[in-house]
């Protein structure tokens, strides 16, 4: 009895041990942590003097939006082409679509069941500079959260340009018909 | 036989004796009256609902959502998916939205390709400004303002 009470207990005390891995607390220093080994006095230091960013930098009217003064960008400052086009539908239809309509006119059924405010149809803001659209992807606006996790800075251009494509689709004029859809709207009642 | 029991304390008393027939005859008879009470009350009733009109069908029955509450299963809800069909359709078709004003949808391909090119959406028409200050109604009381 003796015996295996000897055995038990130093198994007993054991579990009294907080932590049996001496990797678990380890030294280091965290974001703005003080250090007595520098001068200023904090942990965190600049990056050596010629280092180089490891990707291509960003411009900033294209990482922001905004131009110089502040202001948003009027037009996209990446080029517009089908590529960039067909990618802004595919994430639109992901990302936006749900909320504001596949036609962006603010009807879906998300925005049924939103019955104090729901989100706006985009084809009022035809005015607004392609900076604001973008602006309002990256940062949010009202009840729409940020998408700057979901949407990479092309996708969110590429769906700005799509905006515009959405816009223009739903509020075109006549001579930006073909001759022949022309002829059989013109054929058509109203 | 004698009909009392001499006991041990010397008392004598009268032996307990239960007519099970009468218990049964009793038992019968409350059964009887029970189901024609119940027989009463049950033509009674359906005599009462016979000559009263039933309460009025609300007009809400049959409709698919009853305020915020869908009533059909989910599987064959399919009002979602006709209505995004339907919105698929206009943003691949041809059609009037303004005619009078000349203002037509286009294919969203096309509209793409025009995007392409550099054209621009017309822009919006405008919205009359929202009023930011409560309107003025006069001086007030007293000639406060």
């Amino acid at each position: 009895m003796t015996r295996r009470l000897a055995l038990f207990l130093p198994l007993l005390a054991l579990t009294a041990c907080p932590r049996l891995d001496p990797m678990q607390r380890q030294q280091k220093y965290k974001a703005y942590q003080s250090s007595e080994y520098y001068a200023n006095g904090l942990a965190m230091r600049h990056p050596p003097a010629g280092t180089v960013p490891y990707g291509p930098r960003l411009d900033p009217a294209v990482a922001t939006g905004r131009g110089p003064d502040g202001r948003p960008v009027q037009l996209l400052p990446v080029a517009v082409d089908a590529k960039l086009l067909a990618r802004g539908r595919q994430r639109f239809d992901v990302s936006c679509a749900v909320c504001h309509g596949v036609l962006g006119d603010g009807e879906s059924q998300v925005a049924m069941n939103m019955s104090l405010r729901r989100p706006p149809s985009l084809h009022l803001y035809r005015d607004r500079p392609d900076g604001y659209i973008y602006q309002v992807i990256t940062e949010g606006f009202g009840l729409m959260p940020s998408y700057a996790a979901e949407l990479p800075v092309q996708d969110r251009w590429a769906i700005v340009a799509y905006v515009r494509a959405l816009q223009l689709s739903q509020n075109a004029s006549l001579d930006q018909v073909p001759p022949d859809a022309r002829e059989q709207l013109q054929k058509e009642g109203r | 036989m004698s009909d009392h029991v001499e006991h041990a304390h010397g008392v004598r008393s009268e032996e307990d004796r239960i007519d099970t027939g009468k218990i049964i005859a009793v038992g019968v008879a409350a059964l009887v009256v029970f189901f024609i009470g119940s027989y009463a009350a049950i033509a009674y009733l359906q005599d009462l609902r016979a000559s009263r009109e039933g309460p009025p069908i609300p007009p809400e029955i049959g409709q698919n959502k009853i305020g915020m509450v869908e009533q059909q299963l989910f599987e064959l809800s399919v009002r979602g998916e006709r209505d995004r069909t339907a919105r698929r359709q206009r943003l691949a078709s041809y059609g009037w939205v303004d005619r009078g004003a000349g203002v037509v949808h286009l294919p969203i391909d096309r509209a793409m390709d025009l995007v392409a090119q550099g054209i621009r959406p017309m822009p919006a028409p405008p919205v009359e400004p929202v009023p930011s200050q409560a309107p003025d109604l006069g001086p007030g009381p007293g000639g406060q303002p």
